[in-house]
Protein backbone atom coordinates (compact mmCIF):
# COMPACT_ATOMS: atom_id res chain seq x y z
CA UNK A 1 0.00 0.00 0.00
CA UNK A 2 2.78 2.43 0.80
CA UNK A 3 4.08 2.09 -2.72
CA UNK A 4 0.85 3.57 -4.04
CA UNK A 5 1.01 6.38 -1.52
CA UNK A 6 4.57 7.02 -2.55
CA UNK A 7 3.40 7.35 -6.19
CA UNK A 8 0.47 9.58 -5.27
CA UNK A 9 2.74 11.76 -3.20
CA UNK A 10 5.31 11.93 -5.99
CA UNK A 11 2.67 13.10 -8.45
CA UNK A 12 1.49 15.80 -6.08
CA UNK A 13 5.03 16.72 -5.19
CA UNK A 14 6.03 17.22 -8.81
CA UNK A 15 3.11 19.57 -9.27
CA UNK A 16 3.90 21.46 -6.12
CA UNK A 17 7.63 21.55 -6.40
CA UNK A 18 7.75 25.14 -7.50
CA UNK A 19 5.55 26.30 -4.65
CA UNK A 20 6.12 26.94 -0.98
CA UNK A 21 4.17 23.84 -0.06
CA UNK A 22 7.11 21.52 -0.03
CA UNK A 23 9.17 21.02 3.11
CA UNK A 24 12.38 19.07 3.52
CA UNK A 25 13.94 18.13 6.82
CA UNK A 26 15.94 15.27 8.18
CA UNK A 27 17.98 13.71 10.92
CA UNK A 28 20.86 11.36 11.35
CA UNK A 29 23.43 9.80 13.63
CA UNK A 30 27.06 8.85 13.32
CA UNK A 31 27.88 6.31 16.02
CA UNK A 32 30.93 4.24 16.79
CA UNK A 33 31.08 1.50 19.40
CA UNK A 34 33.30 -1.19 20.83
CA UNK A 35 32.76 -4.00 23.30
CA UNK A 36 35.21 -3.45 26.15
CA UNK A 37 34.41 -6.41 28.34
CA UNK A 38 32.17 -9.36 28.94
CA UNK A 39 31.97 -13.04 28.14
CA UNK A 40 32.08 -14.91 24.87
CA UNK A 41 28.58 -15.88 23.73
CA UNK A 42 27.58 -18.91 21.59
CA UNK A 43 28.77 -17.12 18.43
CA UNK A 44 32.33 -17.30 19.73
CA UNK A 45 32.66 -13.54 20.21
CA UNK A 46 31.88 -10.96 22.84
CA UNK A 47 28.84 -9.27 21.34
CA UNK A 48 26.54 -6.45 22.34
CA UNK A 49 23.22 -6.22 20.48
CA UNK A 50 22.05 -2.66 19.97
CA UNK A 51 19.34 -3.08 17.38
CA UNK A 52 17.64 -6.44 17.41
CA UNK A 53 15.42 -6.01 14.36
CA UNK A 54 18.12 -4.53 12.12
CA UNK A 55 20.56 -7.08 13.47
CA UNK A 56 23.06 -4.48 14.60
CA UNK A 57 25.64 -5.50 17.17
CA UNK A 58 29.12 -4.52 18.27
CA UNK A 59 32.10 -6.75 18.88
CA UNK A 60 35.52 -5.98 20.29
CA UNK A 61 36.41 -4.26 17.03
CA UNK A 62 35.54 -0.57 16.77
CA UNK A 63 32.66 -0.24 14.31
CA UNK A 64 30.98 2.83 12.83
CA UNK A 65 28.48 1.07 10.56
CA UNK A 66 26.12 -0.56 13.03
CA UNK A 67 24.05 2.42 14.13
CA UNK A 68 25.03 5.22 11.78
CA UNK A 69 22.08 6.37 9.73
CA UNK A 70 20.55 9.29 7.91
CA UNK A 71 16.90 10.10 7.18
CA UNK A 72 15.24 12.58 4.88
CA UNK A 73 11.66 13.70 5.38
CA UNK A 74 9.61 15.35 2.68
CA UNK A 75 6.26 16.87 3.47
CA UNK A 76 3.92 18.36 0.91
CA UNK A 77 0.79 20.39 1.62
CA UNK A 78 -1.33 18.67 -0.99
CA UNK A 79 -4.41 20.79 -0.42
CA UNK A 80 -6.22 22.45 2.43
CA UNK A 81 -6.13 20.02 5.41
CA UNK A 82 -4.29 17.30 3.48
CA UNK A 83 -0.54 16.69 3.67
CA UNK A 84 1.67 13.90 2.33
CA UNK A 85 4.77 12.82 4.26
CA UNK A 86 7.56 10.48 3.22
CA UNK A 87 10.60 9.52 5.23
CA UNK A 88 13.53 7.74 3.61
CA UNK A 89 15.94 6.09 6.02
CA UNK A 90 19.36 4.66 5.14
CA UNK A 91 21.25 2.67 7.78
CA UNK A 92 24.80 1.41 7.94
CA UNK A 93 23.59 -1.90 9.40
CA UNK A 94 21.41 -2.33 6.33
CA UNK A 95 24.19 -1.59 3.82
CA UNK A 96 22.98 2.03 3.46
CA UNK A 97 20.13 1.00 1.15
CA UNK A 98 17.28 3.48 1.69
CA UNK A 99 14.00 2.19 3.12
CA UNK A 100 10.68 4.00 3.20
CA UNK A 101 10.00 4.05 6.92
CA UNK A 102 7.11 6.47 6.74
CA UNK A 103 4.79 7.28 3.81
CA UNK A 104 1.36 8.53 4.69
CA UNK A 105 -1.35 11.03 4.00
CA UNK A 106 -2.62 13.10 6.88
CA UNK A 107 -6.03 14.74 6.85
CA UNK A 108 -7.10 17.25 9.48
CA UNK A 109 -10.62 16.48 10.70
CA UNK A 110 -12.22 19.56 12.24
CA UNK A 111 -9.96 21.57 14.55
CA UNK A 112 -8.55 18.75 16.69
CA UNK A 113 -8.74 15.49 14.77
CA UNK A 114 -6.19 13.90 12.42
CA UNK A 115 -6.72 10.91 10.17
CA UNK A 116 -3.53 9.30 8.85
CA UNK A 117 -3.42 6.64 6.14
CA UNK A 118 -0.30 4.83 5.04
CA UNK A 119 2.96 3.63 6.49
CA UNK A 120 3.91 4.81 9.97
CA UNK A 121 5.89 3.67 12.98
CA UNK A 122 3.86 1.41 15.25
CA UNK A 123 3.18 3.24 18.53
CA UNK A 124 4.43 0.59 20.95
CA UNK A 125 6.99 1.82 23.46
CA UNK A 126 7.12 5.40 24.69
CA UNK A 127 9.98 6.17 22.28
CA UNK A 128 8.95 3.78 19.46
CA UNK A 129 7.70 6.42 17.10
CA UNK A 130 10.94 8.37 17.16
CA UNK A 131 13.46 5.80 18.34
CA UNK A 132 15.64 6.62 15.35
CA UNK A 133 15.61 10.37 15.90
CA UNK A 134 18.56 10.33 18.29
CA UNK A 135 18.53 14.09 18.71
CA UNK A 136 15.03 13.94 20.24
CA UNK A 137 15.98 11.86 23.30
CA UNK A 138 18.81 12.02 25.80
CA UNK A 139 20.54 8.67 25.30
CA UNK A 140 22.57 7.31 22.44
CA UNK A 141 19.82 4.75 21.89
CA UNK A 142 16.71 3.53 23.67
CA UNK A 143 17.44 0.41 25.77
CA UNK A 144 18.18 -2.30 23.23
CA UNK A 145 16.80 -5.16 25.29
CA UNK A 146 13.33 -3.59 25.17
CA UNK A 147 13.20 -2.17 21.66
CA UNK A 148 13.80 -5.47 20.01
CA UNK A 149 10.90 -6.25 17.63
CA UNK A 150 11.32 -7.22 13.99
CA UNK A 151 8.27 -5.14 13.18
CA UNK A 152 8.44 -1.44 13.92
CA UNK A 153 6.26 0.03 11.16
CA UNK A 154 2.84 -0.83 9.87
CA UNK A 155 0.61 0.00 6.94
CA UNK A 156 -2.83 1.13 7.97
CA UNK A 157 -5.00 3.82 9.44
CA UNK A 158 -4.60 5.99 12.55
CA UNK A 159 -7.09 8.46 13.95
CA UNK A 160 -6.03 10.84 16.73
CA UNK A 161 -8.12 13.44 18.50
CA UNK A 162 -6.86 16.08 20.94
CA UNK A 163 -8.75 17.89 23.66
CA UNK A 164 -7.98 19.86 26.82
CA UNK A 165 -8.92 19.24 30.40
CA UNK A 166 -7.68 21.98 32.72
CA UNK A 167 -3.89 22.08 32.28
CA UNK A 168 -3.84 18.74 30.47
CA UNK A 169 -3.75 18.03 26.76
CA UNK A 170 -5.18 14.59 26.01
CA UNK A 171 -4.79 12.75 22.72
CA UNK A 172 -6.54 9.40 22.41
CA UNK A 173 -5.89 7.56 19.17
CA UNK A 174 -6.87 4.29 17.51
CA UNK A 175 -4.95 2.45 14.83
CA UNK A 176 -5.19 -0.68 12.70
CA UNK A 177 -3.29 -2.34 9.88
CA UNK A 178 -0.69 -4.96 9.05
CA UNK A 179 2.97 -5.40 8.18
CA UNK A 180 5.25 -8.02 6.65
CA UNK A 181 9.03 -7.93 6.90
CA UNK A 182 10.88 -10.24 4.55
CA UNK A 183 14.35 -11.71 4.78
CA UNK A 184 14.88 -10.88 8.41
CA UNK A 185 18.39 -11.75 9.45
CA UNK A 186 17.78 -11.81 13.16
CA UNK A 187 16.00 -15.17 13.20
CA UNK A 188 19.04 -16.83 11.78
CA UNK A 189 21.16 -14.87 14.19
CA UNK A 190 19.19 -16.22 17.13
CA UNK A 191 18.93 -19.71 15.72
CA UNK A 192 22.70 -19.92 15.38
CA UNK A 193 22.91 -18.99 19.02
CA UNK A 194 20.61 -21.70 20.24
CA UNK A 195 17.17 -20.22 19.56
CA UNK A 196 14.49 -22.51 18.25
CA UNK A 197 11.50 -21.60 16.14
CA UNK A 198 10.49 -23.66 13.18
CA UNK A 199 8.58 -26.92 12.83
CA UNK A 200 10.54 -30.05 12.11
CA UNK A 201 8.98 -30.78 8.71
CA UNK A 202 11.85 -30.05 6.36
CA UNK A 203 15.26 -28.78 7.34
CA UNK A 204 15.68 -25.12 8.04
CA UNK A 205 17.93 -23.38 5.52
CA UNK A 206 20.32 -21.05 7.25
CA UNK A 207 19.40 -17.63 5.98
CA UNK A 208 16.47 -15.44 6.70
CA UNK A 209 12.84 -15.56 7.74
CA UNK A 210 9.69 -13.58 7.01
CA UNK A 211 7.49 -12.16 9.74
CA UNK A 212 3.93 -10.89 9.37
CA UNK A 213 1.89 -9.00 11.90
CA UNK A 214 -1.67 -9.05 10.63
CA UNK A 215 -4.91 -7.66 12.08
CA UNK A 216 -3.05 -5.05 14.13
CA UNK A 217 -5.65 -3.20 16.16
CA UNK A 218 -4.89 -0.91 19.07
CA UNK A 219 -5.36 2.32 20.97
CA UNK A 220 -3.12 4.90 22.63
CA UNK A 221 -3.78 7.61 25.15
CA UNK A 222 -1.24 10.42 25.36
CA UNK A 223 -1.64 13.04 28.08
CA UNK A 224 0.62 15.88 29.10
CA UNK A 225 0.75 18.99 31.24
CA UNK A 226 3.54 21.35 32.30
CA UNK A 227 5.77 18.68 33.76
CA UNK A 228 4.16 15.28 33.17
CA UNK A 229 3.95 13.44 29.88
CA UNK A 230 2.32 10.00 29.86
CA UNK A 231 1.34 7.48 27.24
CA UNK A 232 -0.65 4.29 27.62
CA UNK A 233 -0.78 1.86 24.73
CA UNK A 234 -2.44 -1.39 23.82
CA UNK A 235 -2.63 -3.43 20.66
CA UNK A 236 -3.28 -6.94 19.48
CA UNK A 237 -1.89 -8.56 16.37
CA UNK A 238 -1.57 -11.98 14.79
CA UNK A 239 2.09 -13.02 14.56
CA UNK A 240 3.29 -15.40 11.89
CA UNK A 241 6.82 -16.29 10.87
CA UNK A 242 8.03 -18.61 8.14
CA UNK A 243 11.44 -19.63 6.78
CA UNK A 244 12.70 -21.48 3.73
CA UNK A 245 13.21 -25.22 4.32
CA UNK A 246 14.36 -28.19 2.27
CA UNK A 247 13.32 -31.84 2.19
CA UNK A 248 15.61 -34.76 1.52
CA UNK A 249 14.30 -37.61 -0.59
CA UNK A 250 16.02 -40.90 0.05
CA UNK A 251 16.04 -43.15 -2.99
CA UNK A 252 16.51 -46.91 -2.89
CA UNK A 253 17.11 -47.51 -6.59
CA UNK A 254 17.72 -51.27 -6.58
CA UNK A 255 15.23 -52.04 -3.83
CA UNK A 256 17.81 -53.63 -1.57
CA UNK A 257 16.67 -51.67 1.47
CA UNK A 258 19.78 -49.48 1.39
CA UNK A 259 19.52 -45.79 0.45
CA UNK A 260 21.46 -45.24 -2.77
CA UNK A 261 20.89 -41.54 -3.30
CA UNK A 262 19.75 -38.52 -1.32
CA UNK A 263 18.13 -35.66 -3.23
CA UNK A 264 17.63 -32.29 -1.67
CA UNK A 265 14.43 -30.52 -2.70
CA UNK A 266 14.28 -26.78 -2.00
CA UNK A 267 11.71 -25.74 -4.59
CA UNK A 268 8.21 -26.79 -5.47
CA UNK A 269 7.45 -27.80 -9.08
CA UNK A 270 6.34 -24.22 -9.76
CA UNK A 271 9.76 -22.91 -8.72
CA UNK A 272 8.70 -21.28 -5.45
CA UNK A 273 10.70 -22.21 -2.34
CA UNK A 274 9.35 -24.56 0.29
CA UNK A 275 8.56 -22.64 3.42
CA UNK A 276 8.07 -23.86 6.94
CA UNK A 277 4.52 -24.56 8.00
CA UNK A 278 2.62 -23.01 10.87
CA UNK A 279 2.71 -24.42 14.34
CA UNK A 280 2.06 -22.94 17.77
CA UNK A 281 5.58 -21.47 17.99
CA UNK A 282 5.36 -19.55 14.73
CA UNK A 283 1.68 -18.62 14.42
CA UNK A 284 -0.13 -16.99 17.34
CA UNK A 285 -1.84 -13.88 18.74
CA UNK A 286 0.25 -11.21 20.46
CA UNK A 287 -1.02 -8.64 23.00
CA UNK A 288 1.03 -5.57 23.86
CA UNK A 289 0.38 -3.42 26.96
CA UNK A 290 2.48 -0.37 27.76
CA UNK A 291 2.66 2.64 30.05
CA UNK A 292 5.48 5.13 29.73
CA UNK A 293 6.22 8.73 30.36
CA UNK A 294 8.43 11.49 31.67
CA UNK A 295 8.40 13.77 34.68
CA UNK A 296 10.28 17.06 34.45
CA UNK A 297 11.44 18.14 37.90
CA UNK A 298 13.53 21.14 38.86
CA UNK A 299 16.89 19.44 38.39
CA UNK A 300 16.13 16.17 36.65
CA UNK A 301 13.89 14.52 34.10
CA UNK A 302 12.74 11.01 35.01
CA UNK A 303 11.70 8.73 32.14
CA UNK A 304 10.08 5.33 32.48
CA UNK A 305 8.42 2.66 30.37
CA UNK A 306 6.70 -0.49 31.55
CA UNK A 307 5.54 -3.06 29.02
CA UNK A 308 3.95 -6.46 29.08
CA UNK A 309 3.77 -8.62 26.00
CA UNK A 310 1.84 -11.87 25.91
CA UNK A 311 2.09 -14.49 23.16
CA UNK A 312 -0.69 -17.01 22.79
CA UNK A 313 1.98 -19.46 21.55
CA UNK A 314 2.98 -22.97 22.50
CA UNK A 315 5.16 -21.73 25.35
CA UNK A 316 2.59 -19.19 26.61
CA UNK A 317 5.45 -16.67 26.43
CA UNK A 318 5.18 -13.53 28.53
CA UNK A 319 7.64 -10.64 28.36
CA UNK A 320 7.56 -8.14 31.21
CA UNK A 321 10.01 -5.32 30.43
CA UNK A 322 10.82 -2.12 32.24
CA UNK A 323 13.19 0.78 32.16
CA UNK A 324 13.77 3.88 34.21
CA UNK A 325 16.20 6.69 33.45
CA UNK A 326 17.21 9.98 35.02
CA UNK A 327 18.65 12.92 33.13
CA UNK A 328 20.19 15.99 34.73
CA UNK A 329 18.34 18.95 33.26
CA UNK A 330 21.08 21.28 32.08
CA UNK A 331 20.84 23.04 28.73
CA UNK A 332 24.32 22.13 27.50
CA UNK A 333 25.57 19.14 29.50
CA UNK A 334 23.10 16.37 30.26
CA UNK A 335 24.51 13.43 32.21
CA UNK A 336 22.15 10.48 32.49
CA UNK A 337 21.75 7.05 34.01
CA UNK A 338 19.36 4.27 33.13
CA UNK A 339 18.36 0.74 33.96
CA UNK A 340 16.33 -1.60 31.76
CA UNK A 341 15.29 -5.17 32.40
CA UNK A 342 13.64 -7.70 30.12
CA UNK A 343 12.38 -11.13 30.96
CA UNK A 344 10.84 -14.10 29.18
CA UNK A 345 8.57 -16.33 31.21
CA UNK A 346 7.19 -19.57 29.79
CA UNK A 347 3.79 -20.30 31.24
CA UNK A 348 2.78 -23.40 29.22
CA UNK A 349 4.58 -26.71 29.02
CA UNK A 350 5.45 -27.16 25.33
CA UNK A 351 6.48 -30.73 24.50
CA UNK A 352 8.01 -31.24 27.91
CA UNK A 353 10.04 -28.01 27.96
CA UNK A 354 8.43 -27.12 31.24
CA UNK A 355 7.51 -23.70 32.54
CA UNK A 356 9.43 -20.93 34.29
CA UNK A 357 11.83 -18.08 33.61
CA UNK A 358 13.60 -18.68 30.32
CA UNK A 359 15.48 -15.45 29.78
CA UNK A 360 16.37 -12.40 31.78
CA UNK A 361 18.78 -9.59 31.15
CA UNK A 362 19.36 -6.04 32.20
CA UNK A 363 21.27 -3.09 30.83
CA UNK A 364 22.75 -0.45 33.07
CA UNK A 365 23.51 2.77 31.22
CA UNK A 366 25.70 5.76 32.06
CA UNK A 367 26.09 8.59 29.61
CA UNK A 368 26.63 12.21 28.82
CA UNK A 369 24.93 14.34 26.19
CA UNK A 370 26.54 17.57 25.09
CA UNK A 371 24.38 19.92 23.04
CA UNK A 372 26.36 21.47 20.22
CA UNK A 373 24.29 24.52 19.38
CA UNK A 374 20.67 23.63 18.75
CA UNK A 375 20.93 21.14 15.89
CA UNK A 376 23.46 18.57 17.02
CA UNK A 377 24.40 16.68 20.16
CA UNK A 378 27.42 14.58 21.04
CA UNK A 379 26.81 11.57 23.26
CA UNK A 380 29.18 9.29 25.11
CA UNK A 381 27.58 6.18 26.60
CA UNK A 382 28.62 3.14 28.60
CA UNK A 383 26.32 0.11 28.76
CA UNK A 384 26.65 -2.92 30.97
CA UNK A 385 24.56 -5.84 29.67
CA UNK A 386 24.05 -8.52 32.27
CA UNK A 387 22.63 -11.85 31.27
CA UNK A 388 20.70 -13.31 34.16
CA UNK A 389 19.42 -16.25 32.13
CA UNK A 390 22.01 -18.63 33.47
CA UNK A 391 20.85 -17.83 36.96
CA UNK A 392 17.23 -18.68 36.09
CA UNK A 393 15.81 -21.55 38.10
CA UNK A 394 15.65 -24.29 35.52
CA UNK A 395 16.62 -23.60 31.98
CA UNK A 396 19.21 -21.50 30.21
CA UNK A 397 17.39 -20.43 27.07
CA UNK A 398 19.72 -17.55 26.76
CA UNK A 399 21.72 -16.86 23.61
CA UNK A 400 23.47 -13.78 24.86
CA UNK A 401 26.05 -13.18 27.49
CA UNK A 402 27.41 -10.40 29.66
CA UNK A 403 28.92 -7.55 27.67
CA UNK A 404 30.13 -4.02 28.28
CA UNK A 405 29.91 -1.47 25.50
CA UNK A 406 31.42 1.95 25.05
CA UNK A 407 29.98 4.13 22.29
CA UNK A 408 30.35 7.68 21.06
CA UNK A 409 28.01 9.37 18.64
CA UNK A 410 26.74 12.57 17.18
CA UNK A 411 23.03 13.09 16.48
CA UNK A 412 21.85 15.89 14.25
CA UNK A 413 18.72 17.36 12.70
CA UNK A 414 18.44 19.52 9.63
CA UNK B 1 6.90 25.65 37.76
CA UNK B 2 8.27 28.97 38.94
CA UNK B 3 11.09 27.09 40.56
CA UNK B 4 11.76 25.32 37.31
CA UNK B 5 11.86 28.62 35.45
CA UNK B 6 14.19 30.11 38.03
CA UNK B 7 16.41 27.10 37.75
CA UNK B 8 16.46 27.31 33.98
CA UNK B 9 17.27 31.00 34.21
CA UNK B 10 19.97 30.32 36.72
CA UNK B 11 21.50 27.64 34.55
CA UNK B 12 21.18 29.73 31.45
CA UNK B 13 22.22 32.78 33.37
CA UNK B 14 25.45 33.31 31.51
CA UNK B 15 23.51 33.88 28.32
CA UNK B 16 20.36 35.48 29.65
CA UNK B 17 21.27 37.57 32.65
CA UNK B 18 23.26 40.41 31.09
CA UNK B 19 20.62 43.05 30.38
CA UNK B 20 18.27 40.98 28.24
CA UNK B 21 15.36 42.74 26.65
CA UNK B 22 11.80 41.80 27.41
CA UNK B 23 9.96 39.77 24.81
CA UNK B 24 6.37 40.57 23.88
CA UNK B 25 3.77 38.11 22.58
CA UNK B 26 1.75 39.98 19.97
CA UNK B 27 -1.54 39.62 18.11
CA UNK B 28 -3.57 41.72 15.66
CA UNK B 29 -5.13 44.84 17.28
CA UNK B 30 -8.63 43.50 16.51
CA UNK B 31 -7.93 40.39 18.58
CA UNK B 32 -9.13 41.46 22.03
CA UNK B 33 -8.94 38.07 23.75
CA UNK B 34 -6.92 37.52 26.89
CA UNK B 35 -4.43 34.70 26.69
CA UNK B 36 -3.20 32.86 29.78
CA UNK B 37 0.41 31.69 30.17
CA UNK B 38 -0.88 28.18 29.50
CA UNK B 39 -2.57 29.30 26.25
CA UNK B 40 0.69 30.89 25.11
CA UNK B 41 2.71 27.86 26.09
CA UNK B 42 0.29 25.48 24.34
CA UNK B 43 0.07 27.61 21.18
CA UNK B 44 3.84 27.90 20.83
CA UNK B 45 4.38 24.20 21.46
CA UNK B 46 1.74 23.20 18.92
CA UNK B 47 -0.54 21.55 21.49
CA UNK B 48 -3.26 24.15 20.94
CA UNK B 49 -4.16 25.17 17.42
CA UNK B 50 -6.75 27.86 18.09
CA UNK B 51 -7.35 30.96 20.22
CA UNK B 52 -9.63 30.62 23.26
CA UNK B 53 -12.57 31.87 21.13
CA UNK B 54 -12.11 28.89 18.81
CA UNK B 55 -10.64 30.72 15.83
CA UNK B 56 -7.63 29.03 14.25
CA UNK B 57 -4.27 30.54 15.17
CA UNK B 58 -1.26 30.97 12.88
CA UNK B 59 1.79 30.87 15.14
CA UNK B 60 4.94 32.69 14.02
CA UNK B 61 8.35 32.36 15.58
CA UNK B 62 11.77 34.00 15.29
CA UNK B 63 14.77 32.53 13.48
CA UNK B 64 16.97 30.07 15.35
CA UNK B 65 19.68 31.83 17.33
CA UNK B 66 17.69 35.06 17.84
CA UNK B 67 18.28 36.06 21.47
CA UNK B 68 14.61 37.07 21.85
CA UNK B 69 13.62 33.53 20.97
CA UNK B 70 16.03 32.17 23.58
CA UNK B 71 14.45 34.42 26.22
CA UNK B 72 10.95 33.40 25.16
CA UNK B 73 11.77 29.67 25.14
CA UNK B 74 13.34 29.91 28.54
CA UNK B 75 10.83 32.16 30.31
CA UNK B 76 7.52 31.35 28.61
CA UNK B 77 8.08 27.70 27.73
CA UNK B 78 10.59 26.74 30.44
CA UNK B 79 12.91 25.12 27.89
CA UNK B 80 16.34 25.80 26.42
CA UNK B 81 16.74 26.27 22.66
CA UNK B 82 18.15 22.78 22.25
CA UNK B 83 15.35 21.24 24.35
CA UNK B 84 12.80 22.98 22.11
CA UNK B 85 14.64 21.74 19.04
CA UNK B 86 14.59 18.19 20.43
CA UNK B 87 10.87 18.58 21.20
CA UNK B 88 10.09 19.77 17.66
CA UNK B 89 12.18 17.02 16.07
CA UNK B 90 10.09 14.49 17.95
CA UNK B 91 6.83 16.16 16.89
CA UNK B 92 7.90 16.76 13.31
CA UNK B 93 9.38 13.34 12.58
CA UNK B 94 6.38 11.51 14.03
CA UNK B 95 3.92 13.53 11.98
CA UNK B 96 2.32 15.12 15.03
CA UNK B 97 2.82 18.67 13.81
CA UNK B 98 5.21 21.24 12.41
CA UNK B 99 7.15 23.96 14.19
CA UNK B 100 5.92 27.55 13.78
CA UNK B 101 7.09 29.38 10.69
CA UNK B 102 10.21 31.44 11.37
CA UNK B 103 10.20 35.09 10.28
CA UNK B 104 12.37 38.12 11.10
CA UNK B 105 11.16 40.70 13.66
CA UNK B 106 10.28 43.24 10.96
CA UNK B 107 8.35 40.66 8.98
CA UNK B 108 6.70 39.47 12.20
CA UNK B 109 5.39 42.96 13.02
CA UNK B 110 4.10 43.38 9.47
CA UNK B 111 2.39 39.97 9.30
CA UNK B 112 0.76 40.25 12.73
CA UNK B 113 -0.45 43.81 12.00
CA UNK B 114 -2.06 42.55 8.79
CA UNK B 115 -3.54 39.20 9.77
CA UNK B 116 -6.02 38.77 12.68
CA UNK B 117 -5.26 35.02 12.86
CA UNK B 118 -1.57 35.41 13.70
CA UNK B 119 0.30 35.40 16.98
CA UNK B 120 4.02 36.09 17.26
CA UNK B 121 6.91 37.26 19.42
CA UNK B 122 9.12 40.36 19.18
CA UNK B 123 11.48 42.41 21.28
CA UNK B 124 9.13 44.36 23.59
CA UNK B 125 10.92 47.60 22.62
CA UNK B 126 9.91 47.18 18.97
CA UNK B 127 6.16 46.81 19.43
CA UNK B 128 4.05 49.00 17.15
CA UNK B 129 0.72 48.58 15.39
CA UNK B 130 0.00 45.29 17.22
CA UNK B 131 -1.54 44.28 20.54
CA UNK B 132 0.58 42.78 23.31
CA UNK B 133 -0.99 39.78 25.09
CA UNK B 134 1.96 38.80 27.25
CA UNK B 135 5.45 39.88 28.24
CA UNK B 136 8.35 37.71 29.38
Amino acid sequence: MFRYLWLIALVFCTELLAEDRFHFSGYGSLVGGKVIGGEVDPSGEKEFQVDFYDYAFYTEELDFEQESMVALQMRADVMDRLTATIQLVAKGADGWSPDIDWAYLSYQVGQDGTLMAGRRMLPMYYFSEYMEVGYAYPWLRPPANLYWWEITQFNGLTYAHSFYLGDWTLTPSVFGGRETQRDIKSHDFWRNRGGYYFPEAGTYIAGTADVTWSKILGANLAMSNDWIDLRASYFRTHYNTTADVFFTDELDINNDGVVDQRIERRFKPDGTPFVSGDWPLTDFDLDFYGLGGSFTFEHVIVLFDYNYVVYDDGYGSEFPTFYVSMVYNHETWQPYIGLSTAKLELTKDWQGFGVGDAEEHQIMTLGLRYNLGSSAAIKLEYNDFQDKGDRSPWFDFSYHNDAKLLSLGIDFVF
Amino acid sequence: MRKLLCMTMYLGGVIIAPAYAEVAVIVHPSNQQNLSDTDIKNLFSGKQKSFPDGNAAIVLSLPEGDSNLTVFNSKALGKSDSQMKAYWSKVMFTGKGTPPKEVSQDEMLKLVAENPSTIGIVDAGKVSGVRVVGKY
